[in-house]
């Protein structure tokens, strides 16, 4: 491709089941890193990756999108912050609601953790797996409640 | 982008929110506030061993919970806590400026001159008057590489050296235990 950016040549999630489908597979590639000594980080950047996805999904399904914005359209999704995009699909969490500690974990991810080369406590990647994709997690809970059913 | 005042109403939170964690036997290795630049928010940072020993879900319900239970202050919503551990990057950083900052000399401009006074940080850092003249140190601190800025008079507590792994696990188990008391 002559005068395309990078970004273009890959085919980015354009609808709600393909923001779900990377999700998906963002968890099964969190879940085999998440008790690898060395590659522990890598199921942190994932999970938290994934949630991203699937508020993006919720973002798409509540907006009424047939397609995912292009950035001048809408810049603020264009955004990492997992509490900021929480927001813009209207997703309210207090801290009494059952699901506030898994959120509460899943907002402190930071996407600049991706730049350290340190290895991270797998207890750490572990919690934050668990937090995204457990039983009472993020994903599960944005899909049964914020999704439609598939 | 521009760093917001800290109020003393918040810095005053802070410390009632590192006492009320005392209180519950957790005995954080950093309590301070920061200014988060990539959420546009200020962050009351906590440093702790729990975080890389059961993993941050098993904390922050615990955090969780204490603030239902109103353990914790209510004017800091868990959800402005953020929770590190001492391995973690932003932790590293932030914990090598605070045990530098006792000791950590700053060169501040005198309002109203031309030039540079030395103060030593650790001093008062509200304005305070030599003569005439007014001193203000510099209250923030940026660290490099990370979307954090540290609000020099928002530290509350910094532990000279992490726990060891014993005492991880009693600290774990006194918290824990204190919370779901208060809880059952």
């Amino acid at each position: 491709m002559i005068g395309g950016t990078i970004a273009s040549q890959f085919a980015s999630p354009d609808s709600v089941a393909e923001w779900i489908a990377l999700a998906r597979m963002l968890e099964r590639r969190a879940r085999l890193l998440a008790d690898d000594r060395a590659l522990a980080s890598g199921a942190w950047n994932d999970a938290g990756f994934a949630v991203e996805c699937a508020i993006k999904a919720v973002i798409m399904y509540r907006e009424r999108l047939n397609r995912w914005p292009e950035k001048a359209e809408h810049p603020e999704y264009y955004d990492h912050n997992l509490k900021r995009l929480a927001a813009l699909a209207g997703i309210a969490i207090t801290p009494s609601h059952p699901i506030a500690a898994a959120f509460k974990v899943v907002f402190d991810w930071n996407r600049s953790q991706t730049y350290s080369y340190k290895a991270m406590p797998r207890a750490v990647a572990r919690g934050m797996v668990e937090a995204a994709f457990g039983e009472e997690g993020v994903v599960p809970w944005l899909c049964l409640n914020c999704l439609p059913k598939p | 982008m521009a760093v917001p005042e800290l109020s003393a109403e918040a810095v005053a939170a802070g410390r009632e929110y590192y006492e009320a964690l005392r209180t519950l036997g957790m005995h954080p290795e950093g309590v301070f506030w920061a200014y988060d630049e990539a959420a546009d928010e200020q962050a009351l940072i906590l440093l702790t061993s729990l975080y890389d020993m059961v993993g941050p879900y098993e904390v922050s319900k615990l955090l969780i919970k204490a603030y239902n239970l109103s353990a914790t202050p209510q004017d800091v919503s868990p959800f402005i806590v953020q929770v590190h551990g001492p391995t973690q990057d932003v932790a590293i950083a932030a914990a090598d400026f605070c045990r530098n900052l006792k000791g950590l000399t700053l060169q501040t401009r005198i309002e109203g001159e031309a030039g540079w006074a030395e103060i030593k940080l650790g001093e008062p850092v509200k304005p305070w008057v030599d003569g005439e003249r007014y001193l203000r140190p510099d209250p923030h601190f940026h660290i490099e590489g990370t979307a954090l800025t540290l609000y020099v008079e928002g530290f509350i507590h910094i532990a000279d050296k992490p726990l060891r792994v014993d005492q991880r696990k009693r600290e774990w188990a006194r918290f824990s235990s204190r919370v779901n008391a208060l809880a059952a």
